[in-house]
């Protein structure tokens, strides 16, 4: 008996340490500040998990301090575990990837971030980077991260379709529309989509609506105008004109989605130009294999480009602020963004713009995105309360599957933001 | 020394209190306080009353979810407990049962994940279930399943039977095994057909494993997640969400704490109290038979 009240003991000792160690989860220390070379990078792309190891061993061989990657598949673990994380010094990561505008205003209204407005000002002043280009980390005047990248959207399109049709590229909405109806007379899907991953959805809608007229966009963006306003309306009926060339089965996962764009089995995909990572992982050749055209304009007035930025960001918890910092005011250099632009082949807007000097992107410059002639558009996903986009994407799925219900979407959609708190 | 001896069963109770109260208590508690309270994860709680219900029951989506929740806890009795006591029956009276069962349970030792990604092909415009379709001439009713509504829900219904007939059907197996051959051998002394040896003798005296395996659906029918998350996510436009779907989305995706929590509390009382009414039946009934 004896025995057995040592044994319940033991075991009752156990599940406190057990529970101890639940509750003081992550308890090991993290890197310390002096003397420290490398840090971890959080971020959600396992994709370019090779891309970022490169970027932190160059800026490492530059200023002595480097990082690795550490990528997460899943996106709401990411956000879940990230948002939990950076809540105490013991869990917090160096630095990490997040998303700009309503996705990082909560971390800065509760001050887990450095302000990072002193490596910004360095190279405003310095003329490397365009104010313009901070809009969206800035909050009250301070910015609170740097970007990792800046994504154009533009049509992302398979040259040997084209090319088997004898398809030029279309400069006007008329001639895009002709070209859908040929791609699709071929047997071909003219335009990739899936809803399986949800916020596809709001690709075409926002597209339509900024190719038209970018104010009203924008007034949309800010509340001033409704989505059921007669203008909007009407400005979104050639997007259901472009839902008419989309798949018939929208459950594919996104997986599977580019791999058709790249067999040519869907002709045209309209994503950010981080999409060629994805393509050149396939193998495509992104001189011979794969092309790009702006979406032609649908009014006079429609010359709104979207793009995103996602923002790297360090928390006020990291172990090693200063050696983050020194790292991100590496990135953000000329020599660090051509040196991104080179490993990563996409864009940026500093130095003037930068592009990879090959095959697909010279179309991108060519389209003159680093110009004035051009207006940048926040992508729907950042400009608005999270609970917004979340509602409104759901909205816009109704509308693909069944065009009929536009009108009675848009007044739900006017509905529910005038819940919102 | 009697004092001693007094406390020494209450100490050996001490591990498994410490679990409860770890695991069990202390998360629910917490949950509860947390569905009166506005919460985005980072920010200060603060308290807000009631006001995450009435949000809760004011939003059209909880009602769709509510409507998919109580199809799927009818499905989820009708199909995989149906099917399960079928096949028992069947077996119990066929040869080759080993096979048969293992190929039965097979599914359930599968995961969630895998039969969930499993059958989402099946359910393709160019999946394997339009292909039977356009081989026995139905060709106009080709559609890619998990992008008609209801059909969607149905679907995802359809793969949860396949999962768990096979566990019904070996806990209706178990129960069989435990019925004295008695009864039976009576019944056929006094001339019953099978039929009447099925209805009369066994599934009556079925009646205990009959109601685990009931409550069993019904609870994870309330609490269906996983296939329903792979499988569509809850859509197209929230269509096939369920109260358990709608509680994650709100916690993980909106990061609205509290909505969540709301959604929890709410999706516990339902199974508690779905759970307690049928158990009130089945036991009310056995009492009547004895």
């Amino acid at each position: 008996m004896k025995r057995n009240l040592g044994k319940a003991l033991v075991v009752s000792a156990l599940i406190f340490l057990l529970g101890g160690m639940v509750f003081a989860g992550g308890t090991q220390e993290s890197g310390k500040e002096e003397g420290v070379k490398q840090l971890v990078y959080i971020n959600d792309n396992p994709p370019f998990e090779r891309q970022n190891a490169e970027m932190g061993k160059w800026i490492e061989e530059r200023i002595g301090i480097g990082f690795v990657p550490e990528s997460y598949p899943d996106l709401t673990n990411y956000q879940t575990n990230l948002r939990q994380s950076i809540l105490s010094k013991k869990t917090a990561p160096d630095f990490f990837k997040w998303w700009s505008n309503y996705r990082l205003k909560p971390l800065v209204d509760e001050s887990l971030l450095v302000d990072v407005s002193d490596i910004w000002q360095k190279y405003f002043n310095a003329g490397i980077w365009p104010e313009s280009a901070a809009a969206e980390v800035t909050f009250n005047g301070r910015q609170y991260a740097v970007p990792y990248h800046y994504s154009h959207w533009g049509i992302i399109y398979n040259k040997g379709v084209f090319e088997e049709l004898n398809l030029d590229i279309p400069k006007t909405w008329n001639e895009f529309m002709d070209v859908c109806e040929k791609i699709k007379a071929s047997g071909r899907t003219p335009i990739a989509m899936t809803l399986a991953g949800r916020w596809q959805a709001l690709i075409w809608w926002t597209e339509v609506l900024i190719k038209t007229d970018p104010d009203l966009y924008l007034g949309i963006v800010e509340g001033s105008i409704e989505f059921a306003d007669p203008r909007i309306i009407k400005a979104l009926q050639p997007w259901l004109e472009v839902i008419k060339h989309f798949p018939e089965d929208s459950t594919l996962p996104w997986q599977e989605v580019y791999p058709k764009v790249y067999s040519g089995e869907f002709a045209m995909d309209l994503l950010g130009d981080w999409f060629f990572t994805s393509l050149e992982q396939l193998g495509a050749d992104m001189e011979k294999d794969i092309g790009w055209f702006p979406v032609p304009p649908i009014t006079a007035k429609g010359n709104g480009f979207v793009f995103e930025i996602s923002p790297i960001a360090i928390p006020v918890n990291s172990p090693n602020v200063e050696a983050a910092k020194k790292v991100l005011d590496e990135w953000m250099s000329l020599e660090g963004q051509k040196k991104w632009v080179e490993i990563f082949s996409e864009s940026s807007p500093a130095g003037g713009g930068l592009v990879p000097k090959k095959g697909v992107y010279k179309s991108i410059e060519e389209a003159g995105l680093f110009s004035d002639r051009v207006r940048y558009m926040p992508r729907w996903w950042e400009a608005v309360p999270v609970e917004l986009v979340e509602y409104s994407i759901d909205k816009f799925a109704e509308v693909i599957l069944d065009t009929s219900k536009l009108e009675r979407a848009m007044k739900d959609i006017d509905n529910f933001r005038k819940t919102m708190k | 020394m009697t004092v001693v001896k007094k406390i020494k069963p209450y100490i050996f109770l001490i591990p498994a209190l410490v679990f409860v109260i770890l695991f069990l208590i202390y998360p629910a508690v917490h949950t509860i306080i947390v569905s009166f309270m506005e919460w985005n994860g980072i920010s200060k709680p603060q308290w807000i009353g009631f006001d995450n219900y009435v949000h809760m029951l004011q939003d059209p989506a909880f009602w769709i979810a509510f409507r998919n929740t109580i199809l799927w806890v009818i499905g989820s009795i009708l199909i995989p407990v149906t099917l399960g006591l079928i096949a028992a029956l069947l077996i119990y009276m066929l040869p080759g049962q080993k096979t048969i069962k293992l190929l039965l349970f097979l599914p359930y030792a599968l995961s969630g994940v895998v039969i969930s990604i499993m059958w989402s092909y099946m359910y393709r415009l160019d999946g394997a279930i339009n292909g039977i379709l356009k081989i026995i001439g139905f060709v106009e009713n080709i559609k890619p399943w998990l992008q008609v509504v209801p059909a969607n829900t149905f679907a995802m219904i359809i793969t949860n039977g396949w999962r768990m007939t096979g566990t019904n059907m070996v806990l209706f197996s178990i129960g069989m095994q435990a019925i004295p051959d008695e009864p039976i051998e009576a019944a056929y002394i006094e001339g019953s057909s099978n039929w009447q040896i099925m209805t009369r003798v066994i599934i009556p005296m079925m009646a205990s494993t009959t109601a685990v395996v009931v409550i069993m659906a019904i609870i994870n029918g309330f609490n269906v997640f996983d296939i329903v998350w792979v499988m569509t996510e809850g859509g197209p436009y929230r269509s096939s969400a369920t109260l358990a779907v709608n509680m994650y989305r709100e916690s993980f995706v909106i990061f609205k704490f509290g909505r969540g929590a709301a959604n929890a509390v709410t999706l516990s009382l339902l199974v508690f109290v779905a759970a307690i009414f049928y158990m009130r039946v089945i036991f009310k009934k056995s009492r009547i038979g004895e």
